[in-house]
């Protein structure tokens, strides 16, 4: 078999394997969402449906696709129709460039169906050279999804909740965007792989402290989640951008906004946390169980830093709109100017930082 | 370019998942008619009007600022990649510098729209309350 044809195969594999573990993993943080708010407020949450509850997810699934998909009259059929699905295609594409383990080094050894491997098994769905400006990009297109949405019912609620949203996305996104600069400075590369890489020989970006944190917080405010859910506010908007929809179109919005929170939680873990790197271990010595270890590492992290999104959410109270623009505005992006200077300024003073 | 081939059929396979879902969902739904479900839900008033009405025109300000930021923004990527490369043959001053330039710019603008009260989100006038001006 030639190499074109192993790569399609390994692709086609590697593009299921992602969606379908970002589909199970949804199901399962919705359930952890309920569950920890639950011990959080003194309840039991949902334990229940299959084994403690861990059915509760897909039983929901179910009886949204069952449910009415009510359209109202006065909406604009065509964007109404789309905004799910611009909505959700973006919050599982972003999942496409998070290396999520080590290069296997299956070259020269044969498998069953496939014959004698001729590359390495990259652990990565595309391993673009762009993929920092890849998830960004993407990452962003999920506005549009929610200003088609919250415009399209003609629903002053909605509207109300759209404008915010873009509003609050515009304002989050500059800093974002300058603290990815620090990542990009010290790795001096956009490919996820490199900076996976470079962590491994170096430190971990997380020591770079204040980009950090102000990452943390934009990626909060992205995801549109508590402390930062004006969007869809429920004491003021209803339900904000997604007041009219039901059925699947509903479950969509809904998938889309805990997708977001496993692909961001991946990404602050590649960009400061080092991937799947193990610290103070060499997995590339340990062959085919370091691999399984680097994923399980990887994952670990990804899960802790899930949690801590819901951590938060049912911990802080929400900001008023005024108050949010004053903190990005005001706070965060000139102090993320001041880390991308200051980040600049230690690259120079010590000049043998990168060899 | 093969690399981009995946993301296009990671594309397909995710556009698909949720078209079809959202296909199956519109076929198995039971649907009865009545006139109160198609109408638009505002607290369980009669909803007046439209919501298709010009809106507050911060928002486009904030908007126009962003863009100008953001365009800025992009600017800086192609340095910082460069950056380390630069530090190594040894230009890393020569290359903060000129960099530099670009960043006061991009600091006297957002000083600039700062003073003007661009990135006021208050309204001056609202801002005599009480319970505004402690922490405005």
């Amino acid at each position: 078999m030639d190499i074109a044809t192993q790569n399609l195969i390994f692709s086609v594999l590697k593009v299921a394997l992602v969606i379908k573990v970002l589909l199970l993993g949804v199901t399962m943080v919705i359930l952890a969402e309920r569950r920890f708010s639950a011990f959080m407020q003194d309840r039991l949450g949902p334990n229940r449906t299959f084994y403690g509850g861990l059915g509760q997810s897909f039983a929901d699934g179910i009886k949204l696709i069952l449910k009415e998909d009510v359209i109202p009259t006065h909406v604009d059929k065509l964007t109404y129709m789309i905004a799910p699905i611009v909505m959700m295609t973006p919050a599982l594409m972003t999942g496409a460039v998070i290396p999520f383990g080590p290069t296997i080094p299956i070259a020269g050894i044969s498998l069953p169906f496939i014959g004698e491997n001729l590359t390495p098994l990259v652990l990565q769905v595309a391993d673009i050279n762009v993929g920092l400006l890849y998830f960004v990009a993407i990452a962003s297109i999920g506005v549009y999804g929610i200003v088609m949405g919250g415009w399209a019912q003609n629903n002053k609620y909605s509207l109300l909740g759209a404008l915010r949203a873009s509003a609050q996305m515009v304002s989050y996104e500059l800093p974002m965007g300058l603290a990815l600069v620090t990542v990009v400075l010290m790795s001096g590369s956009l490919s996820m792989n490199e900076i996976v890489a470079h962590q491994q020989e170096t430190f971990w970006y997380v020591l770079n402290f204040p980009a950090f944190m102000i990452f943390l917080i934009t990626i909060f405010a992205e995801t549109n989640r508590l402390p930062f859910d004006l969007a869809e506010c429920e004491q003021e908007l209803v339900a904000g951008y997604h007041t009219e929809y039901s059925s699947m179109k509903f479950g969509m919005f809904l998938l889309a906004e805990y997708g977001n929170i496993i692909t961001s939680s991946a990404l602050v873990v590649t960009l400061f946390f080092g991937g799947w790197d193990i610290p103070f271990v060499d997995e590339s010595a340990l062959g085919l169980f370091g691999v399984i270890l680097s994923m399980s590492v990887f994952g670990l992290k990804t899960s802790i830093f899930i949690f801590i999104f819901i951590w938060v959410r049912w911990s802080l109270p929400r900001f008023r709109y005024d108050q949010l623009m004053n903190v990005s505005w005001k706070g965060i992006l000139p102090l993320s100017i001041l880390t991308v200077v200051g980040t600049a300024v230690i690259m120079v003073l010590l000049k043998n930082f990168y060899h | 370019m093969e690399q981009y081939g995946v993301i296009l059929a990671f594309f397909i396979f995710g556009l698909v998942f949720v078209v079809a879902n959202l296909t199956i969902a519109s076929i198995l739904s039971k649907k009865i008619k009545s006139q109160q479900k198609f109408e638009l839900y505002e607290c369980g008033e009669v909803a007046e009007g439209d919501a298709w009405i010009r809106f507050n025109n911060r928002f486009y300000l904030i908007a126009l600022v962003f863009l100008v930021f953001d365009v800025e923004v992009v600017m800086i990527y192609p340095w910082a990649v460069a950056l380390n490369e630069m530090i190594a043959e040894g230009n890393g001053v020569f290359a903060f510098w000129a960099m530099s330039v670009f960043v006061v710019i991009l600091i006297l603008g957002l000083a600039y729209d700062w003073i003007k009260g661009g990135l006021e989100w208050v309204k001056p006038n609202l801002l005599q309350l009480d319970y505004l001006k402690k922490d405005a």
